[in-house]
């Protein structure tokens, strides 16, 4: 399916109170591959029926990490891999992403965006959108949570 | 994501359907590219049929911004989703764009 590795399914429990999915799959560093892997991504979501503010949050966040893995850890070379790892409940949203580059500089500020330069927003976003964001090793992983006692309160994202 | 171009009187407007993002690159900067060319230098982005909207599509949407005002034009941006709107607001997009509600 479009360079998207068989995925894994590592647990699914108990459909009417603590759901939830843990999903590692791999795929090829192609854009093709990065749709095809935020779309499953998504209706794994819509099928655990999570909140939709969620959802909407973990989609683009996970778009934007699958990218930055595609263009800049990758290269954009079509021979390499990304590895992708999701564990989805209504409790907690946590998306891995791995590439096979040198890493992001895990010290440098997300926290603001420079609002004229067309690039540039990716890990921008997706610290303002998630919960928490990690990066291991030397940054070539990056890990994203969503956590249902963070309190969203007002700043629902999806309508 | 489909592409549409409208046109009434002065106005041109740029109708995006469906994800606006890293997959609709050249074809919204060939249509912008297009316009441009033909003269139209005001453009407007209809973005009240956008589901999704991506840091690519916010950077293609600032190179328009740009391409236009060189041209002694601008890029309005028009009703843009909920969901969309809140990306728009999280990057300043509405201190930079006219952004109509």
């Amino acid at each position: 399916m479009n360079g998207v590795s068989v995925p894994t399914v590592i647990g699914v429990q108990d459909l009417l109170d603590q759901s939830f999915v843990e999903i590692h799959f791999a795929i090829s560093s192609k854009e093709t591959a990065v749709a095809s892997a935020v779309a499953m991504v998504r209706r794994a979501m819509e099928m655990l029926a999570l909140d939709n503010d969620w959802v909407a949050r973990a989609e683009l966040c996970l778009q934007e990490a699958l990218l930055n893995a595609h263009f800049h850890g990758n290269h954009g070379d079509p021979e390499r891999t990304i590895r992708v790892g999701c564990i989805l409940s209504s409790e907690k949203i946590e998306l891995h992403v791995e590439d096979e580059g040198t890493g992001y500089p895990v010290n440098r500020d997300y926290s603001s965006v420079d609002t004229m330069h067309p690039r540039g927003r990716g890990l921008f976003l997706i610290h303002q959108l998630m919960d928490s964001v990690a990066l291991n090793g030397a940054g070539a992983h990056i890990i994203m949570s969503l956590l249902r006692s963070q309190n969203h309160g007002n700043q629902h994202y999806a309508g | 994501m489909e592409i549409n171009i409208m046109q009434a009187d002065n106005n041109t407007t740029i109708a995006l359907k469906g994800r606006f993002d890293f997959q609709t690159h050249q074809e919204f900067r060939r249509t912008v590219d297009g316009l441009l060319r033909s003269g139209k230098a005001t453009l407007t982005v209809d973005l009240s049929q956008v589901d999704f909207i991506d840091s690519s599509a916010l950077g293609l949407l600032l190179l328009a911004r740009e391409s236009c005002e060189k041209a002694g034009g601008g890029v309005i941006l028009n009703q843009p989703k909920d969901y969309v709107d809140k990306v728009l607001k999280l990057c300043h997009f509405d201190q930079l764009f006219q952004v109509q509600r």
